[in-house]
């Protein structure tokens, strides 16, 4: 009996550990070198593909709560952190060079939601080379970054924009993204990369989309005309209990007729 | 004579070799053998209740739909058919997001919305030709995680999504068939690639796009994720029901046609 019950709470708790996940990706702003991957160890290990400079890969499920983090270059470690993840949240971690060193740093952003019919959108400062940059949206100032800061996701109109970095009290342009395109119910983070000789610019890579999660149902049958053939089935149904009731019982007395 | 021709040949119909016992076994044979055949009439007739809607014009493969999806905005995702892509709704309450290490203090600063160009209007008209197809469009949302379904007279637009007309998918439903006969889309699913859909906002702008392909995906693992988003260029994604069709749990699919902007 203890048995058994030992039994059901390992089931229970692998149950509840299957569905308490976070999702994680992988954005690679290291210059150079082999594209790194990422394991994620937790209740789980989970590995993350290897990705290119400034490319993230797609969002992957992890066991929520404290992970071990190592970016791996083949099987060689270069880079490991800690973090902890929260049960349904998306986070991006970012692999960057060290400002002081060739050994690449990983820092963990915690992504934000969409919203129905708006757009949203933060910069992350992934260029450890840039001390200091002005984030402008269409000439409005959208914060001021040093490298690892992120500023709050801002809600313009959708629409298309030019995103630019100017260097402070300067005008001199870092990096800019004309006709960036905000998405009504998307929320996006521009990553602001570049070191070691990387010319410095923004990638953008989608967070979140606000979507419907099931199939709408517009269909009522009538093109495969499922109302109606119930309707025949009952029908045929009722006609073959009658006929066969008729034929029995005319069989029956023909045979009383003959008994007589 | 003949009265006595007549009572021999009763007696012999009576008692005489496949006399009473054949009519007897004729009438047992009816009784079971035409009653079956009337039943399986009827499991005939529910079967046919359940065939399949049209399909679309190009299959459904994962291959297709991410292809599809994609339209040459970033690398394919893959798609093995083994999970579904529902995005899980992030839950969590909106704050000033950091790096971990070095946390730096930086205060959120909230933007007031931008113009960011002029976008187009709300969608108002949808047209097929080559459907024979010309109805109005009402803004949809979201209901119970699944798209609110239009009047069967009209379309429905996805508001929570891009508009037609400017970049990233736009999404329009509209009925495969009502209870008697087919519906708006009817013709959906059979649309060819290069097809013309012109879709007609509020101001009176008509934008206009050119069918590419179609997919059909099942219900109950709705791929949301080459649904909505964004695209580099306006997308137009028209979607209805498809595959077996259920009394109870209508139609098992749904049937997805992805129009690119001309």
């Amino acid at each position: 009996m203890s048995l058994l019950g030992g039994v059901v709470i390992l089931l229970s708790l692998s149950v509840g550990d299957a569905f308490a996940a976070a999702e994680i990706r992988l954005l690679n702003a290291v210059p150079g070198g082999p594209p790194p991957h990422l394991q994620v160890s937790a209740a789980r290990q989970v590995k993350l593909e290897a990705t290119d400079f400034g490319e993230a890969t797609e969002y992957t499920a992890t066991p929520a709560g404290r992970a071990r983090l190592a970016l791996l270059a083949g099987e060689k470690p270069i880079a490991k952190a800690s973090s902890s993840f929260e049960e349904g949240a998306r986070y991006t971690v970012v692999a960057v060079r060290n400002r002081n060193s060739e050994a690449p740093q990983l820092r963990v952003y915690r992504d934000g939601p969409a919203a129905a019919g708006k757009a949203r959108l933060r910069v992350v400062s992934a260029a450890p080379e840039v001390n200091g940059a002005e984030i402008t949206l269409d000439g409005r100032q959208l914060g001021s970054l040093s490298p690892g800061e992120v500023a709050d996701y801002a809600a313009p109109d959708p629409g298309t924009y030019r995103l630019a970095a100017v260097k402070p009290d300067s005008e001199d342009e870092l990096a800019a993204l004309p006709g960036l395109s905000l998405v009504a119910g998307t929320a996006a983070s521009a990553y602001l990369i570049g070191s070691a000789g990387e010319r410095t610019r923004f990638v953008l890579h989608e967070d979140a989309v606000a979507a419907p999660t099931v199939g709408p149902a517009t269909g009522l049958g009538g093109v495969a005309g499922g109302g109606m053939n119930w309707l025949l089935a009952i029908l045929s149904a009722a006609a073959a209990g009658t006929l066969g009731g008729l034929l029995y019982s005319r069989a029956r007395t023909s045979g009383d007729r003959a008994g007589r | 004579m003949l009265a006595a021709e007549r009572a021999r040949l009763r007696a012999r119909g009576r008692s005489g070799p496949g006399g009473l016992a054949g009519h007897a076994r004729l009438g047992l044979i009816a009784a079971v053998v035409l009653p079956a055949a009337l039943a399986g009439g009827a499991v005939l007739a529910f079967t046919a209740g359940s065939q399949a809607a049209p399909e679309a014009s190009v299959g459904g493969s994962p291959a297709q739909l991410a292809a599809l999806a994609d339209l040459g905005r970033r690398p394919s995702p893959t798609w093995d058919g083994s999970h579904t892509f529902d995005a899980r709704a992030p839950t969590v309450p909106l704050r000033p997001l950091l790096a971990e290490p070095g946390r730096a203090g930086l205060e959120p600063s909230p933007l007031e919305p931008l113009a960011g160009g002029i976008r187009p209007a709300p969608p108002q008209r949808i047209a097929i030709p080559a459907a024979d197809l010309d109805t109005s469009i009402e803004p949809v949302g979201v209901r119970g995680g699944a798209i609110e379904v239009p009047d069967l007279g009209s379309a429905g637009w996805y508001e929570g999504g891009p508009r037609p007309g400017e970049r990233g998918r736009a999404v329009v439903i509209g009925h495969l068939d009502a209870r008697r006969g087919p519906g708006l889309f009817a013709r959906v699913p059979r649309l060819p690639p290069g097809t013309l859909i012109t879709v007609t906002d509020r101001r009176g702008e008509v934008h206009r796009f050119n069918v590419i392909g179609g997919a059909q995906v099942r219900k109950n693992r709705f791929p949301a994720r080459y649904l909505f988003g964004g695209s580099d260029a306006p997308v137009l994604i028209l979607v209805t029901c498809g595959g077996p069709y259920r009394q109870r749990g209508g139609y098992r699919d749904n049937i997805l046609l992805y129009a690119r902007g001309a």
